[in-house]
């Protein structure tokens, strides 16, 4: 009796307050995007919140050098459509690398069964913990022996080293979801062990793909730190680089000569094609399958 | 750690691989599932292991990035640690690490979770929220320091004008607030990964359990302590691990923003490891205090696990 | 049609051991039942048919074709002509239940149009000819066993193996689905081996079971065989419901009487003769052959009822005295009151008796 007229109290209330932080979240997590929108369409745009009375799509043209920027940065010369080409490239070649490798590593590791896989597993994560600053140099001098300077698959090699861990995480949990039954199956129809992995094994585990390419995608779009040690051409650079070169004077100084207009259309294009992936992936990120944490260090 | 100097030593691998090329010829075990492994693993050593290593081999030394020292280095043993203890900056900077990766943790986790709450709710709404919640995400990086620019600028920026619609005082949000700045930037889009881990995790559990509380009749607080957290503990702490370990490392929002400043109170251990190793030139000091980051980040996850295990 | 011949085959899995000298003939288009408890290695074996696993010791023939000797020889599953059904189903969850039966001929090589006919007509033979646009989670556990079978059938198999075919399915529909896999195995006449621990279900479709517990086969015979004469108490146990009331009990050589301390048992000649040395026997008899009646009957055991269940065709009634008691199958018609006094009467030729140190059968 007690419990139910507690309840009866606490609920509506639980409730307003459930809408009331669920508002707070989306407000702050919505009011820079909502700025990012409509600063794109302004033709004065600033930091100000303003709605424009008459929307343009010059910035877009500024962008892609066929008006001249007003301020300073104009005396950058504007890759754009290079810049977008080579994210696009080092994006690309990171999913594939990502993707496939961790797909075999997941397997393995989901199916193998050896002493010390736990810590294996562990030493996976433990081993991204030196943090990349410091890692740059040596990282550096094995780039230049190995001819990854300049060279936009080197960058997409490294930045995929550094997202493999925890995206071999990712799909060896999926891989543990699919029961051995499907392969031991596909066996007894005729079936070599390749053809089952590839017949059946990665189609079961087509989800987990997924997650680790919309993942490994991003992080080879938007890395800034791997192509400003080892790209220096400008006609190579990257988005990331090319925005900080155009934009970004001296480090810690940003905004000075801010061209927010541009910058903003930059960024809208920048951002489509994690939007498009996002809503390829969108039905089964929330489906992502850990593996368990074993470790017994 | 002993463990995993034993799991690695000769003799051990030695008898790894008896064991293995025994069980290849008597077909108990498939050749080329051990080879999938070795792609990966060749790439995460030739370019994680090795540079680590490498960093580790350069803090001993007085490496220093440009001249003579460049080739010419020496080894000093601990000197560079031995430095570290006595560089007011150092410390300075180890505090305001603690303050800035704390305070990013518990918020990106807690709305990581929150969000987590929400998509994964009976809510009609959910599948839309999801979709909002994810756009941060898709900003890259680079760009999110130039949006927060705006929102922050003194006079004209968003914030401050919201802040005087309630009546509150503009604030210096770039110069006196430099910490609580770059802490918002840093959260805005870093609660995303968790929040994906967590409502995939939320989303395994199965309704009978909620149901069978509601026929106790336990209350919220019960059911959320004992069956939703030990049900979400591994993904919980992997988030935890993940985050932390993101904070510690990434410079970037600092590196743009602030620069460090004013007077080091937004200079991270990674971005002070930076500034030593790539404006000072003192590379192997900096490689000592990178060093330092990953003693802190290793023994720190050690302790959660543990944490977890007696909880 | 092949037969199946497995010679001694033994399988540890590290030390633990999963069978044991296993030596087991399973005739041309025959349906052999593995029955045992869970754990007894009855779906090793199976696994070990269908080169899942690989032999520690022994040998395994598929018709005159040596395909494992634990050594050298072994023939991957693939090449052994095998068809199996999973207790999961193992149905595939990125394909539509068309491709799913598909499957199978599909990686045979078979031409689109025959593949699309032998499918439908599958379909149509199974009735889920509504469903092959259809994901597995979408179906029930009765359809998604209906197709699972339907694609272990696509290319005429000649060796059927069924692990626990039936264990996902409610009471009612495993009765029916029992009764199709007996049509199906008259239909295909595929050499059938079939795993389940449920002893009806195993009787219900087997031509003969082998028995198998804790790696060990215990006895291979008809079902009429494993109910009459069960070689050993646990066979006894574990044949028929309710099971075979065993009681422990002594043997009198002078006498010529089986002594269960509160009453004893004459026997004839012929049987103690048999007994001829054993003193500690267990002494077995089913409960639909004893004899039980409310009034007195000459060398009738006397009991007091403990309690009786009901069972709309017939009656259970449990009977005690001191530490002894029985279970006895009575016609429904048949009412006695808990705690009255009732006689029993075993016929000479309906008991069993087991030696109690190796629990072998006597008689």
């Amino acid at each position: 009796m007690y419990k139910g007229f507690l309840k009866n109290i606490t609920e509506p209330s639980l409730e307003v307050l459930r809408y009331v932080i669920l508002i707070a979240m989306l407000f702050y997590i919505l009011t820079p995007l909502v700025w990012l929108f409509i600063t794109t369409f302004h033709p004065r745009g600033g930091p100000y919140l303003e709605i424009p009375e008459k929307p343009t799509l010059e910035n877009f043209l500024i962008l892609f050098g066929i008006v001249k920027m007003r301020v300073g940065a104009a005396a950058h010369p504007v890759y754009m459509h290079k810049w977008l080409l080579n994210s696009f490239i080092i994006a690309i070649t990171t999913m594939i690398i990502v993707v496939v490798l961790s797909a075999m590593a997941g397997y393995a590791l989901s199916r193998l069964k050896f002493r010390g896989k736990s810590i294996l597993m562990a030493s996976l994560l433990i081993i991204g913990f030196m943090p990349t600053i410091a890692k740059l140099l040596p990282l550096y001098k094995l780039c230049i022996m190995l001819g990854f300077i300049n060279n936009l698959i080197g960058v997409a090699i490294v930045v995929a080293s550094g997202a493999l861990p925890v995206q071999i995480w990712i799909m060896k949990g999926f891989f543990d979801h699919i029961p051995r039954d499907l392969e031991e199956q596909a066996w007894i129809f005729g079936c070599s062990k390749l053809s089952a992995l590839f017949r059946v094994v990665m189609p079961a585990a087509g989800p987990g793909l997924m997650v680790v390419a919309f993942f490994s995608f991003l992080a080879g779009w938007g890395n800034f730190t791997v192509p400003l040690i080892l790209i220096r051409t400008e006609t190579l650079f990257p988005v990331s680089l090319g925005i900080a070169s155009v934009f970004l004077h001296h480090p810690g100084e940003i905004g000075l000569a801010v061209e927010y207009g541009p910058l903003c259309a930059l960024s809208l294009i920048y951002a489509l094609p994690s939007i498009i992936l996002y809503y390829l992936t969108r039905r089964y990120l929330m489906h992502i399958k850990l593996a368990r944490i074993e470790v017994g260090v | 750690m002993l463990k995993l100097i034993k799991f690695f030593s000769l003799s051990n691998i030695y008898k790894l691989l008896h064991r293995v090329l025994r069980d290849i010829k008597s077909g108990l075990i498939d050749i080329y599932l051990p080879l999938f492994l070795v792609p990966a693993l060749t790439l995460l050593i030739v370019f994680q292991l090795i540079p680590t290593i490498w960093a580790i081999w350069y803090s001993f030394t007085d490496i220093e990035l440009l001249g003579r020292k460049l080739f010419e280095y020496n080894f000093i043993g601990f000197e560079n640690y031995s430095d570290l203890g006595e560089d007011p900056i150092f410390w300075k900077s180890m505090s305001v690490t603690m303050e800035y990766c704390i305070y990013s943790l518990v918020i990106r986790f807690t709305i990581g979770l929150a969000a987590a709450f929400y998509i994964t709710s009976k809510m009609r709404i959910a599948k839309y929220i999801v979709a909002l919640l994810l756009l941060p995400y898709t900003i890259p990086g680079t760009v999110i320091p130039y949006i927060w620019l705006s929102m922050l600028d003194t006079r004209y920026g968003t914030l401050n004008r919201l802040l005087s619609l309630v009546g509150l005082p503009p604030q210096s949000w770039v110069y006196r607030r430099a910490m609580e700045s770059v802490i918002m930037i840093n959260c805005w889009a870093g609660y995303i990964m968790a929040m994906l881990i967590l409502a995939s995790a939320l989303k395994s559990i199965p309704e009978e359990y909620y149901e069978v509380c509601e026929i106790y009749g336990a209350s919220r607080l019960f059911r959320f302590l004992h069956i939703t957290l030990p049900l979400i503990k591994y993904p919980l702490i992997l988030c935890i691990i993940l985050i932390f370990k993101e904070d510690i490392d990434d410079f970037t929002y600092v590196y743009m923003f602030t620069e460090g400043g004013p007077h080091y109170r937004t200079e991270l251990l990674s971005l002070y490891a930076y500034h030593k190793a790539f404006a000072y030139y003192e590379l192997g000091y900096g490689c000592a205090v990178g060093v330092i980051v990953a003693i802190i980040v290793f023994l720190l996850t050690l302790a959660q696990i543990k944490l977890s295990r007696i909880a | 049609m092949v037969e199946i011949f497995l010679e001694k085959a033994t399988k540890y899995f590290g030390d633990v051991r999963a069978i044991e000298d296993i030596t087991l003939k399973i005739r041309s288009k025959e349906l052999m039942v593995l029955l045992g408890p869970s754990g007894c290695g009855k779906t090793t074996t199976l696994r070990l048919i269908a080169g899942l696993e690989r032999l520690t010791r022994g040998k395994i023939y598929i018709g005159d074709r040596l395909v494992d000797d634990a050594v050298k020889s072994f023939t991957p599953p693939r090449y052994r002509k095998v068809s199996m059904v999973f207790q999961s189903y193992a149905l595939f969850p990125h394909m539509n239940v068309y491709q799913n039966i598909a499957f199978p001929a599909v990686l045979a090589k078979w031409s689109k149009s025959d593949i699309r006919k032998r499918v439908l007509e599958l379909a149509e033979m199974f009735g889920i000819k509504e469903l092959l646009n259809r994901k597995p989670h979408q179906l029930s556990a009765g359809q998604q066993q209906r197709v699972a079978l339907a694609r272990a059938l696509v290319i005429q198999p000649e060796i059927l193996l069924l692990d626990e075919p039936l264990a996902n399915l409610d009471a009612k529909l495993r009765t029916a689905a029992r009764a199709m896999i007996k049509r199906l195995h008259l239909k295909f006449g595929c050499t059938t081996v079939y795993v389940t621990h449920d002893q009806i279900e195993a009787m219900a479709v087997a031509d003969r079971i082998a028995v198998l517990n804790e790696g060990i086969l215990q006895q291979v015979g008809s079902p009429d065989e494993l109910y009459t004469k069960p070689a050993n108490t646990f066979i006894a146990d574990f044949i028929g419901s309710p099971s075979m009331n065993i009681v422990e009990c002594t043997f009198d050589e002078e006498k010529s009487i089986l002594d269960f301390g509160i009453f004893h048992i004459k026997v004839p000649e012929n049987i103690s003769k048999a007994l001829k040395g054993c003193s500690d026997v267990i002494f077995g008899v089913r409960p639909e052959r004893i004899e039980i009646s409310p009034s007195r009957i000459p060398e009738g055991v006397e009991m007091e009822v403990y309690v009786v269940e009901p069972l709309g065709d017939r009656n259970i009634v449990t009977v005690s005295r001191g530490e002894i008691s029985f279970k006895v199958v009575t016609p429904p018609t048949f009412k006695v009151d808990i705690g009255t006094t009732v006689w029993l009467k075993f016929n000479i030729n309906d008991i069993h008796i087991f030696d109690k140190k190796t629990g072998k059968a006597i008689i």
